[in-house]
């Protein structure tokens, strides 16, 4: 599994320098005009959790993922290696971020870092979600499918919305992010909990998809 | 892990939609090369995926270096060299990269031995893997397949893109490595003249049965292609021949080459030489097969 790991960490390296220099840029841009890191976190989340994606799409592309069965590795071992990654990734840059969050920027609050975990955790619930059909249909279907996933509903809502704007009153609008928000807060401590109980959920179903797929 | 056959396929069934392996057996004695021939779409490269567990099989038993795949993979592919039909490393790494992460997966990996063929096959070290050409591309899954303990090697069309110069320069390697008794090869070619060069047996696979798996000595005493106008064909006893082509000319078959000779008078105008492999397999696809 180290060798599979490593492999990853070298493919990536070479498709990581774009980003990385985008997250910088963002985050000199974010230290430099105001002191909130949220746009910059959420934007470094999403790069770093569809890194994984990265490296399944080289695997599939050059033949890797089947070249892979003939190691001394055994398939449990892909997926292990892609979970194990797909959580580290964004996990190392939330603890980079809360870190230059206190030392660099105006201080750390409970309520920025409470917003920091939850864009990983969100990030999280997106691998979780992306991972098994990745491993069932090839990266490119479940990135279409991802997208259909997430922007169907949210078109759905703001249009909803939009159309709706007569008859639902703003401080209704209001109302609602506000109890979001206090149940949110309210039950903080179950959002990493949920998140790492989906990511293993989501291991066993790709470990069981791996198990079966024919190369 | 001494054993009689490093590879055996004891019917090996495998079912698509609009095609099927039936029926799959043969086996490979340790210390040969065993090339696995047949047309485009035979069922060569299902064959082999089967036998890696790519995919799996619906009947039948493969045993690997004396083991049985279903207990034994994946721990004895730490004694396997695979090279397929394409280079499967990602195309950004460089060969460095592909020493680095091997020595990681292979308990037997040995640097010094892919060093040795990186120089010997003149494959740059620093160089991405997508600059590489086909040949280059071959060289270095050949080198990686090489370079840990493999005691079989197992190719699908692994020679197919490459130029002859390339290919003598391959086959060497692999006899180079079949020079321990305990190593043995399985590759499947479309280039019949290479794996006539070097196999000591021939499988063949034709719409996904096998024909025959036979050693190639034998196959070359056995079979004979005889040419004979139709009334002399007719003289001849149905028993000794496998498959015909009619031609303008007269009648080409593929017969049991003893039983012609000693059936062929001094005054017939036929002739008969022995066959090659290639004109074995042509005629068995091709031609109109004698089943008496």
């Amino acid at each position: 599994m180290k060798g599979l790991i490593i492999k990853d960490l070298i493919v990536l390296k070479g498709q990581a320098k774009i980003p990385l220099l985008i997250v910088a840029v963002y985050l000199c841009f974010t230290f430099f005009s105001n002191d909130d890191m949220t746009m910059y976190h959420s934007m470094g989340t999403m790069i770093f959790s569809v890194l994984v994606i990265t490296a399944l799409a080289f695997d599939e592309r050059s033949g890797w993922d089947k070249y892979s069965l003939t190691m001394p590795v055994g398939r449990n071992a892909q997926v292990y290696t892609k979970y194990l990654l797909s959580f580290l990734f964004p996990f190392i840059f939330l603890l980079f971020n809360l870190v230059v969050k206190q030392f660099l920027f105006h201080g750390l609050t409970i309520d920025t870092a409470k917003s920091m975990v939850l864009v990983t955790c969100i990030g999280v619930f997106y691998i979780a979600l992306v991972l098994p059909l990745a491993f069932l249909l090839g990266t490119e279907k479940s990135r279409l499918l991802m997208m259909l996933i997430i922007f169907v509903p949210a078109i759905a809502i703001f249009a909803y919305i939009k159309l709706a704007s007569g008859t639902i009153s703003s401080t209704a609008i209001t109302s609602i992010t506000t109890d979001f928000t206090n149940l949110f807060s309210k039950h903080f401590l179950f959002i990493p909990l949920v998140a790492i109980v989906m990511l293993l959920l989501s291991l066993l179903v790709s470990r069981g998809i791996y198990q079966r797929k024919e190369f | 892990m001494n054993t009689e056959f490093a590879l055996e396929v004891s019917h090996l069934t495998k079912n698509y939609r609009d095609f099927s392996l039936n029926d799959v057996s043969f086996s490979l004695p340790t210390g040969c090369i065993m090339g696995f021939i047949g047309e485009n779409g035979a069922g060569k490269t299902t064959t082999i995926r089967s036998i890696l567990g790519m995919i799996q099989k619906k009947e039948g038993t493969i045993n690997i270096l004396g083991a049985s795949q279903n207990e034994c993979l994946p721990k004895i592919n730490e004694h396997l060299g695979i090279v397929l039909n394409e280079c499967t490393f990602p195309e950004t790494l460089t060969t460095s990269d592909v020493s680095t992460i091997m020595k990681h997966i292979y308990k037997t990996w040995n640097n010094t031995s892919f060093s040795n063929y990186m120089d010997r096959f003149a494959l740059p070290k620093k160089k991405k893997i997508k600059d590489f050409s086909t040949g280059m591309k071959t060289k270095l899954s050949i080198a990686a397949a090489l370079s840990h303990d493999s005691r079989l090697l197992i190719l699908d069309e692994a020679t197919s893109g490459l130029d002859p110069i390339a290919r003598e320069e391959i086959l060497d390697v692999f006899l180079e490595f079949i020079q321990d008794e305990n190593h043995s090869v399985f590759m499947s070619s479309h280039i019949v003249s290479d794996l006539e060069k070097i196999c000591d047996y021939i499988t063949f696979l034709h719409k996904g049965k096998i024909l025959f798996s036979e050693s190639k000595d034998v196959l070359l005493d056995s079979y004979g292609i005889y040419k004979c106008s139709k009334e002399e064909f007719d003289k001849l006893d149905a028993s000794c021949v496998k498959a015909i082509r009619e031609n303008k000319f007269g009648i080409e078959a593929l017969v049991s080459y003893n039983q012609v000779k000693r059936q062929m008078s001094a005054s017939s105008s036929s002739c008969m030489d022995r066959a090659s492999i290639e004109e074995i397999m042509l005629m068995l696809v091709k031609g109109k097969q004698c089943t008496a």
